[in-house]
């Protein structure tokens, strides 16, 4: 069980991190693109689903 | 090693694979015609499109060693080795994507070690390019390996003689098209190896009698109560939850998806630091599917063929001997695309070493050491000439490789995990602390690549022969490296901060399109 939570809490301190990264750094300081071509969105669906992963198939 | 005897080849399956080569010839020499300077050659001109760079990065990382590889630790050790693409995959690739890669992309560097020597000093550079660039031509010895033995196995052909034949043909696009052609093609392969991989896995569940079949068969073999668990306990001899989650999560991961030249190389290629970014998310996109069309088969193989191939913790196992069993229960024309699949994955993996064994060599070593004046001209054809040295020399090692090593994926991992643990600290440190400098690394890569090598020479010399997983190798090797590197540095003078503009996080450039 201690071994779930920490794979899932690596994937969920990764999808904190992609949140709140600012814009700047990311490259999208001037423009931010539609939701589904931004790479910040994709990133944090795939990061959420490695997170679903370890917490209900580890 | 047990013979399996030999599948004839009906004419579809034999057309198909026939046609897979031409059409991968075809365009792979139709791209070389733009190839004219260096950059041309190892970046693709800079004009590579995310979407094939986002492919050709699954491919560069899963090739035909890992189809065969993966299937034969599937048999061995259940689910637990879909984690090398979750964790070891994943995490790293979407940090790498957001954090490090633009770094690279504005340095407009060619090469890792050429940013390690912009930002530490020229020894570092030179000693992390000796490295990298030998140890790429042992990954080829091990990727020409798993293809002969597939050969061999397979259609019976002779394991010396396949490797010739691919050698002959990766060498001969890849010499001509540079990185465009190796980045084009292994979008081809992408497609046709997932696809190969998703129809063994259909065929071989069909097979058994759907998943719940395959749970109840695999659970009354002995030894297989954690084949179907991600995360094992950490008293596991062999990845233990805590050595997957920090040897390969935190330091074999992140070293091979942000320091391996192989991978990194093709987002260089790529048209804006966007793209670069676009491409890793790609392929962490296809990464949340394909360990499972990789590590199921070994599963199924286990359930059909524990017979045949003889318990998983044997101390004599051979590998190479779950996939073909597989192959042989597709039905004809199936098959040819399989097989085609398993050609895409070798010349995938093939050429994207060997392009960027050559890039190394070229733009870290032969330049900078013995020719800074040398012009285009002589940096494509000392380029184009050392593809076919290291093809050659890959082929010739991988007689040694066949020799010594168990699994070709574990000759693989064994491989990196001499000189990850060094390369992820120095790389870590160099981009996040302003503080780190030249004489620091010189002291990482001395003590991590050190250790890392006694470590693995312990289980020979030392008492009892003790097993230390190359995990766990990876994880005291960056240890041992960051606080080497935190501690002369900090006991030596500090670099001044206009040297460090545009490589370190906290002192970014001016973000312009590098030349």
């Amino acid at each position: 069980m201690i071994g779930r939570l920490a794979f899932a809490g690596v994937f969920a301190l990764l999808v904190v991190w992609l949140i709140v990264v600012p814009r700047h750094r990311i490259g999208q300081a001037e423009y931010v693109p539609p939701y589904w071509r931004n790479v910040r969105v994709w990133a944090i669906g795939i990061a959420a689903v490695q997170m679903a992963v370890y917490l209900f198939w580890g | 090693m047990a013979s399996l005897g030999s599948l004839a080849l009906d004419p579809i399956d034999a057309a198909l694979v026939v046609l897979y080569f031409v059409v991968i010839a075809v365009i792979g020499l139709w791209l070389s015609r733009g190839v004219k300077t260096g950059k041309d050659l190892f970046l693709g001109g800079r004009t590579l499109p995310w979407w094939a760079v986002g492919t050709s990065l699954v491919v560069s990382d899963i090739g035909a060693k890992d189809m065969v590889g993966l299937a034969d630790d599937g048999y061995r050790y259940g689910m637990v080795m879909m984690n090398f693409d979750f964790i070891g995959c994943i995490f790293p690739v979407l940090v790498a994507a957001f954090l490090f890669m633009p770094y690279l992309w504005l340095a407009g560097v060619y090469t890792i070690p050429e940013y390690l020597g912009r930002r530490y000093n020229r020894t570092v550079r030179t000693l992390f390019a000796v490295i990298w660039g030998t140890s790429m031509v042992a990954m080829l010895a091990t990727i020409f390996v798993s293809a002969g033995t597939m050969f061999e196995h397979l259609l019976g052909w002779n394991f010396y003689l396949s490797i010739g034949i691919l050698t002959l043909v990766v060498g001969a696009y890849t010499t001509f098209g540079g990185l465009k052609a190796v980045v084009f093609t292994d979008f081809v392969s992408c497609i046709v190896l997932i696809a190969g991989a998703t129809l063994i896995c259909i065929v071989g569940m069909i097979e058994v009698g759907g998943w719940s079949e395959l749970q109840r068969r695999v659970a009354e073999l002995p030894g297989t109560e954690h084949h179907f668990q991600l995360i094992l306990p950490a008293d596991a001899p062999l990845f233990s939850w805590p050595s997957v989650l920090l040897g390969l999560g935190f330091v074999a991961g992140p070293a091979y998806w942000i320091g391996n030249q192989a991978i990194v190389q093709r987002t260089l290629g790529t048209t804006s630091q966007s793209a670069a970014r676009a491409s890793y998310i790609m392929c962490a996109a296809i990464k949340l599917v394909f360990p499972i069309l990789l590590v199921v088969p070994g599963l199924i193989g286990l359930a059909l063929f524990h017979d045949r191939v003889g318990p998983m913790d044997a101390a004599d196992w051979q590998g190479g001997r779950v996939l073909p069993l597989l192959v042989q229960l597709l039905p004809r024309g199936v098959l040819g695309i399989v097989l085609g699949a398993f050609m895409a994955g070798v010349m995938s993996n093939l050429d994207s070493y060997v392009n960027s064994a050559s890039t190394l060599w070229v733009k870290d070593i032969y330049v900078p050491l013995f020719r800074p004046r040398a012009d285009e001209r002589e940096v494509l054809s000392v380029g184009r000439w050392l593809v076919v040295v290291f093809l050659a020399g890959g082929a010739a090692g991988s007689h040694f490789v066949r020799q010594y090593f168990g699994s070709v994926f574990e000759a693989f991992q064994t491989f990196l995990s001499l000189f990850q643990g060094a390369l992820l600290a120095l790389l870590l440190l160099g981009m996040l602390f302003r503080r780190i400098n030249g004489a620091g690394g010189v002291a990482g890569i001395i003590v991590g690549v050190g250790l890392a090598f006694f470590l693995h020479g312990w289980k020979h010399l030392g008492p009892d022969h003790v097993e230390i997983s190359y995990l766990w190798v990876a994880w005291w090797s960056f240890v041992a490296a960051a606080a080497s590197t935190v501690a002369v540095s900090l006991v030596t003078k500090p670099y001044d901060q206009e040297r460090l503009l545009g490589l370190v996080y906290s002192l970014p450039a001016a973000e312009k399109e590098p030349q």
